[in-house]
């Protein structure tokens, strides 16, 4: 239903005498209120309400979940530990500690690759950044939950298997 | 002793009546709310899958409420911190002793009156009482020692004595109209016909009187659009912001405890209380047959209806959840059935064929009947305009009371005493 | 049994006045004069005064005691208590009920020795018609003089309490 009681109209307009007597209007926002009430009643589907653990909102395909590190075809991750998206990350999230790689073609690999999901603003900067596409925002997960402020700092581990269906 | 039963009894009833009717409002608020806010409400409690459309969530309030933790401000005045939620709660059931909810009823050739107490000064009685409910909500709002519980308080002593003077003005000339300051002889007096064939109800008689009387029971009962000493958007939560677990129970519920006296009130005062229009008490007793059939039928017919609409859900919701929900449907439609058929069951004993005594409960039962149904009326009235109107602003209040409705009240009272005097039918 | 409610609603009445003077926080001794007033009006029920009794609540407990209140708390604010030792909350009836219990044993023992001190009054004595004619027949000279003497008493009030401002007639 749309906003019926609202004008652009100018509120200041001198009342007129019915509008200062104010019962008349009192009735007339009762009406609307159940028109309302009684639509309601009988078009339960038209809420706009979703129910939500059984129903969940489509988000858009550009929608910025949770991270997620992706990998090479071997498993490695494709990260090269440049820092360059922990440097970009304007809330500072992001913690990596390089180690040389045992590959001789690839110089650094991850040892420590957390983030805070706390912490994080979701803006999607360390993506831009990564010069190897190895960070991700593109899972689609925002049911970001757990019991303790430690569960919410995740590990390389986590963020390589993080998949855009939502498993681990 | 019989007397001392009798009381106990109507006591009793009249005290379930309104615990009875506390969640049912509560769960009236918060789904009526949602509906006209276009939300759903609540309606995930539920025991053992049946949610009963959200009416389990105040029994889950009830739960939590019981079992929180009771923090208490450490420089409060601690007796006058404990008296306050008893006051306001006391104050707010004992109003109901005048109220008659029903005219009488026969039972072994006894008359018993429907009223707790018959006080002959019973208008005044619920007005006494009405202005002592100030003291709980002051005392919260000055023992728990803190600036925004004690602003609540204060708004509160002010608005109530303001909102009280109109309230009485506006009954004064119910008062003077029936000549009598007993409740049962005002709702008694409201069971003729005006011309013949408009009901003469308060409303009918006093239409201004009932503007106002309506206007000062909401400041009163402190629901929106006056209820300022809650205030949540500018004192947080006003006079019980530093109650919690049963003793915010015990204010939570006053407050519908108001709301239904003040819905019994206005339906005793100004809608005929117990009288059904058009339908006075011998045509009730000569009918009581046919009225009782059409009573089942239409019981038969709305539960019949009600077990439709949940048939037609067991359908569209087949494994929605896949829980111990998906079995509302059914039980649902199960439950209205069996309502039906024991409707049904009642038709075959042939209650058209009711005797003399029978058909006495029966007009007793329907008048009682009637008086709840405008209870409840009223008491979703408070409700919608809750969620209709904004909330007045202090300087707004003081004026429509002292400024509008007392001259209205006063103009009400000289012009109702003016009209009498030349018709000479003040009794 | 209206004796008995006479002298006990009488002692209680007597309690509240009393522990009215010995308070020291003015708000808890306002409510005790509130409780006194309660205990009045029920003095007022025995003496088969309904109207008296109702119009004792409504206008001295309902109206001008809260009018005090508020004048005492805008005064007094909200009051912090010392770091007293007090009685934990579960002794407060222990404390409590044992005078209230005396007096009300004392009222009935009155009662018994005096229950033919009250006059039977005749039927509607007291109802509000009966007030009325007194108010507004026989002493009608003296209310209306009652009420010129509040109503000066308001206007020299405001007139005292509103130096700096000019008033209309100063």
């Amino acid at each position: 239903m749309s906003f019926e009681g609202l004008s652009k109209e100018s509120t200041d307009k001198r009342r007129t005498l019915l509008e200062s007597i104010y019962l008349w209007e009192v009735v007339k926002g009762l009406a609307v209120t159940g028109r309302h009430l009684i639509h309601n009643i009988f078009h339960t589907g038209d809420m706009p309400t979703m129910q939500y653990p059984e129903e969940k909102r489509v988000y858009s395909e550009r929608f910025r979940g949770r991270h997620r590190l992706m990998q090479r075809e071997d498993g490695t991750p494709r990260c090269v530990a440049c820092q360059m998206c922990s440097t970009y990350c304007p809330a500072d999230c992001i913690h990596i500690t390089a180690a040389e790689s045992p590959d001789p073609a690839i110089e650094k690999y991850p040892a420590i690759f957390d983030i805070d999901l706390l912490r994080c603003v979701y803006c999607g900067l360390c993506e831009e950044a990564c010069p190897c596409d190895a960070i991700r925002l593109d899972t689609g997960i925002y049911e970001i939950a757990a019991d303790s402020r430690e569960k919410f700092v995740v590990d390389k581990e986590f963020l390589l298997h993080n998949r855009t269906d939502g498993t681990r | 002793m019989a007397i001392v039963l009798e009381s106990l009894a109507k006591i009793v009833f009249m005290f379930l009546l309104i615990m009875g009717m506390v969640p049912a409002l509560i769960w009236a608020e918060r789904k009526g709310a949602a509906y006209i806010q276009d939300r759903t409400g609540p309606n995930r409690a539920s025991i053992g899958g049946v949610r009963l459309a959200g009416l389990v969530h105040p029994i889950a309030d009830v739960l939590k409420l019981v079992f929180k933790e009771d923090i208490a401000p450490t420089h409060r005045h601690r007796a006058l911190y404990a008296l306050a939620p008893w006051l306001v709660m006391t104050v707010a059931v004992s109003t109901y002793a005048v109220i008659p909810f029903g005219d009488y009823l026969t039972i072994a050739g006894k008359r018993i009156p429907l009223v707790v107490a018959d006080l002959q000064v019973g208008l005044l009685y619920v007005l006494a009482v009405a202005s002592l409910g100030t003291y709980g909500i002051v005392l919260a709002g000055w023992a728990a020692n803190n600036k925004f519980t004690f602003l609540g308080g204060i708004r509160a002593t002010a608005q109530m004595i303001s909102y009280e003077i109109n309230m009485g003005l506006a009954v004064m000339g119910l008062m003077l109209i029936f000549g009598s300051l007993r409740i049962t002889d005002i709702v008694a007096g409201q069971g003729g016909m005006l011309f013949g064939w408009l009901p003469m109800w308060g409303v009918v008689l006093q239409p201004l009187g009932f503007v106002l009387f309506i206007t000062s029971v909401y400041a009163e009962t402190n629901r929106n659009p006056f209820d300022l000493p809650e205030g949540e958007s500018e004192i947080v939560a006003g006079y019980h912001l530093e109650y919690s677990s049963l003793k915010f129970a015990l204010f939570f519920m006053a407050e519908y405890c108001h709301m239904v006296v003040g819905a019994a009130m206005i339906s005793a005062l100004y809608f005929g209380g117990y009288q059904v229009p058009w339908l006075p008490r011998p045509m009730l007793e000569k009918h009581a047959g046919l009225l009782l059939l059409i009573v089942l039928v239409a019981t038969i017919a709305a539960s019949l209806l009600f077990a439709v609409l949940f048939m037609r859900r067991v359908a569209r919701e087949r494994g929605k959840f896949g829980d111990a929900r998906d079995r509302e449907p059914k039980l649902g439609a199960g439950f209205w059935f069996l309502v039906a058929a024991a409707a049904a069951g009642a038709l075959a004993l042939r209650p058209w064929e009711i005797g003399p005594a029978g058909a006495g409960v029966f007009a007793s039962l329907f008048q009682v009947g009637a008086f709840v149904g405008k209870v409840v009326f009223f008491a979703w009235l408070f409700i919608w305009v809750r969620w209709t109107l904004p909330r007045f602003r202090y300087d707004q209040l003081m004026r429509l009371g002292w400024k509008v409705m007392l001259p209205l009240g006063l103009a009400n009272l000289v012009v109702t005493a003016l009209v009498l005097a030349a018709v000479g039918s003040g009794k | 049994m209206e004796a008995f409610l006479f002298f006990s609603c009488g002692a209680l009445m007597l309690l509240g006045g009393v522990m009215m003077v010995l308070q020291r926080s003015a708000v808890v001794a306002a409510l005790w004069l509130v409780f006194a007033f309660i205990a009045a009006s029920g003095v007022f029920a025995a003496l088969s005064a309904p109207f008296l009794a109702i119009m004792q609540v409504l206008v001295y407990a309902g109206a001008i005691m809260v009018l005090f209140l508020f004048v005492i708390m805008m005064l007094q604010g909200p009051v912090l208590e010392g770091e007293r030792k007090r009685l934990a909350l579960p002794m407060w009836p222990a404390v409590a009920i044992p005078p209230v219990a005396v007096l009300v044993l004392v009222g009935s023992w009155l009662s018994r020795r005096h229950a033919e001190a009250l006059p039977v009054q005749p039927a509607g004595f007291g109802s509000p018609g009966q007030v009325a004619d007194l108010l507004l027949g026989r002493y009608l000279l003296a209310f209306e003089l009652i009420s010129i003497v509040l109503l000066v008493a308001i206007i020299g009030a405001l007139a005292l309490g509103n130096r700096e401002r000019k008033l209309p007639w100063s």
